[in-house]
């Protein structure tokens, strides 16, 4: 197994995108309704009728399905963001503003080169803002000649959403540079000892990709994974000043309530990817509990509750997204007859 | 491809047990607990009428493996956990359930509850999201204090949990089912694959159950059929599909039923 793995892997054989349908919100529960990969996929190369499949020969290969997806279904195969962003900073040492490019670009004018950068969500802009120290130059001059060439305008929305929701100076850090003549490009010169290290650091990288098993790729339908997206602003938002923290709670996490119809059947809690919900046994019988860090926003859920008990809504009003807290039943607030128009 | 099913010959059967408790040791499966029955065979064990004139009769009970199975239909995911087989069985992934219970629900022969319920029995049983499987054999306190092992003693004594687990493996379903999914009788596949007989029908002593292919008209199964005017049930409070009735189309069926009294 690990062999072939790794012989699929040396050999670049392996998919660029694998696809994981246990996380898919329409593989969960047949009556899903959710499009969010389709809508995002210009080349319409994804199926998911039954299962979840990328069609190679269609794709273009703009991750735009890896950074829609609520749940995490999509995975980039030798990508590991954390690592990028700590060769990022390391850079950052000798360099004042790294520069970030996409490896479809001939040109050698970046410090790091990924598949294209339709991967970057709201949430990896907010975890390099928040990793890196100093600025960070997108190099996007290239998107005009390049078949996904929508990405260029995508990632400048999602990064204006991103400074709009959290009032940060976040375009100020995480520079799109669209003109090739602006990129600020400095080579970082190596010494002998820091060729050395940086060729170690190379070789290193790449072992550890061929041997990664973190991202296994096909779960149990009952496993729950927290889509990479939601981990990822779950570690970055813990650098963010308070009132920051407050309104990234507001724009990103999400928080669930049930109603008196909740009939206690705990299927929600098989329903949700990613382990947001659980039973704990108390003094007044079995509960449902919630927490907010875990939960990536899909409505599985609510999508999937019997009685109606079950709603969510963005927004988490609490203090602490991390813990667990009890679900109280809430009365709902029925229409009463004075308060309906005749 | 064959089309199995099972008939079961109430004149043969005295009510034993002996179809149960080999499904239960082939299976693995566990006690029964909080309305859960875990028991892929089963029985309705009805008594009737005031002394005198009293009735008791036994109906052993199995998952009927319906051609127009209700739970197949319920279950959300895909591809779906609750699935037919080509050879008529309906068979039960484990990888992809998410223990939603629509299954359950759907099935005219379960109940999410059989003590709530007062039901003679459920075809699927519902192993909890945070309770433990096989509870007793993990549990640590001595069955007679000071005189006996515990539950977690023994198995870990025997190495493997439960002690007595037969070892089989399938590419849907595991010997011991894990927390959060449902459970049911899946004919034995991983037995019938290999040429043998589902353990419930090796097991009667009185050769009540005969196992066979309802799509060969020679078959015994489909012979005894043809024979004896078979029923099938309804539900699981032990009614009768009337004649013409199709329900789900269950595939177990049940000859030469009698009554000491009429």
């Amino acid at each position: 197994m690990l062999k072939d793995k790794v012989i699929d892997r040396l050999s670049g054989s392996a998919d660029l995108i694998s696809t994981d349908r246990s996380r898919c919100m329409r593989m969960r529960f047949n009556r899903n309704g959710c499009r969010q990969c389709l809508e995002q996929c210009s080349a319409g190369a994804i199926d998911i009728y039954e299962d979840v499949n990328i069609n190679a020969d269609k794709c273009t290969e703009c991750m735009l399905c890896v950074s829609a997806c609520p749940s995490g279904c999509f995975t980039i195969n030798g990508l590991d963001f954390y690592s990028l962003t700590g060769r990022l900073r390391k850079v950052q040492a000798s360099v004042q503003s790294p520069v970030l490019g996409c490896l479809s670009d001939p040109k050698k004018t970046a410090h790091e080169k990924t598949v294209c950068l339709g991967f970057l969500s709201e949430e990896h802009i907010i975890a390099l803002y928040v990793f890196l120290q100093g600025p960070l130059q997108i190099d996007i001059s290239g998107c005009t000649d390049c078949r996904n060439s929508s990405i260029a305008g995508i990632l400048e929305s999602r990064i204006a959403a991103v400074g709009g929701k959290i009032s940060l100076p976040v375009s100020e850090k995480i520079r799109l540079i669209r003109n090739k003549a602006e990129i600020d490009f400095h080579a970082v010169s190596y010494d002998r000892r820091g060729f050395f290290s940086a060729l170690k650091n190379a070789t290193f990288l790449k072992a550890s990709l061929l041997f990664d098993d973190d991202n296994e790729p096909v779960h149990a339908y009952s496993a729950k994974k927290l889509p990479f997206k939601r981990e990822l602003l779950n570690r970055a938002i813990k650098f963010l000043p308070e009132e920051t923290q407050v309104a990234l709670f507001k724009n990103y996490y999400y928080n669930v309530r049930i109603t008196g119809d909740c009939n206690k059947c705990f299927a929600c809690v098989g329903m949700c990817p990613s382990g947001a919900l659980k039973i704990e046994d108390n003094n007044t019988g079995r509960e449902l509990f919630f927490n907010s860090s875990l939960c990536n926003g899909c409505g599985l859920c609510e999508n999937f509750c019997m009685t109606g008990a079950v709603g969510i809504k963005k927004g988490f009003p609490g203090k602490n997204p991390f813990e667990f807290i009890r679900l109280k039943e809430e009365v709902r607030h029925l229409p009463t007859a004075s308060s309906v128009e005749p | 491809m064959p089309k199995y099913g099972m008939v079961i010959d109430l004149q043969k059967c005295v009510g034993c047990g002996a179809c149960a408790l080999a499904c239960k040791t082939e299976n693995n499966t566990q006690d029964r607990a909080k309305g859960q029955t875990f028991n892929w065979a089963d029985f309705i064990m009805k008594a009737e009428g005031k002394f005198p004139d009293t009735k008791f009769t036994v109906r052993p009970v199995l998952c009927n493996h319906c051609t127009d199975a209700p739970c197949v239909k319920a279950c959300p995911v895909t591809p779906k956990a609750m699935h037919k087989h080509e050879n008529g069985m309906t068979i039960h992934n484990q990888e992809r359930c998410i223990g939603c219970r629509l299954c359950q629900d759907a099935c005219p022969y379960s109940t999410r509850d059989v003590d709530k319920d007062k039901a003679a029995y459920s075809v699927i049983s519902f192993n909890d999201f945070e309770d433990e499987v096989h509870p007793f054999y993990k549990d640590k306190t001595e069955v007679v204090a000071g005189c006996t092992a515990s539950g977690a003693e023994i198995s870990q004594k025997a190495g493997d949990m439960p002690p007595h687990r037969t070892l089989y493996t399938h590419s849907d379903y595991v010997s011991v089912r894990e927390k959060g999914k449902v459970e049911k009788c899946i004919f034995c596949e991983h037995r019938v694959l290999h040429g043998e007989k589902p353990n419930c029908v090796v097991a009667c002593p009185a050769s009540a159950r005969v196992f066979g292919d309802l799509s060969d008209p020679g078959s015994e199964v489909s012979q005894l059929i043809k024979k004896h005017k078979a029923v099938q049930l309804a539900n699981n409070k032990g009614e009768l599909l009337k004649p013409g009735e199709k329900g789900t189309q269950p595939n177990v069926y049940y000859i030469r039923n009698f009554s000491v009294r009429k």
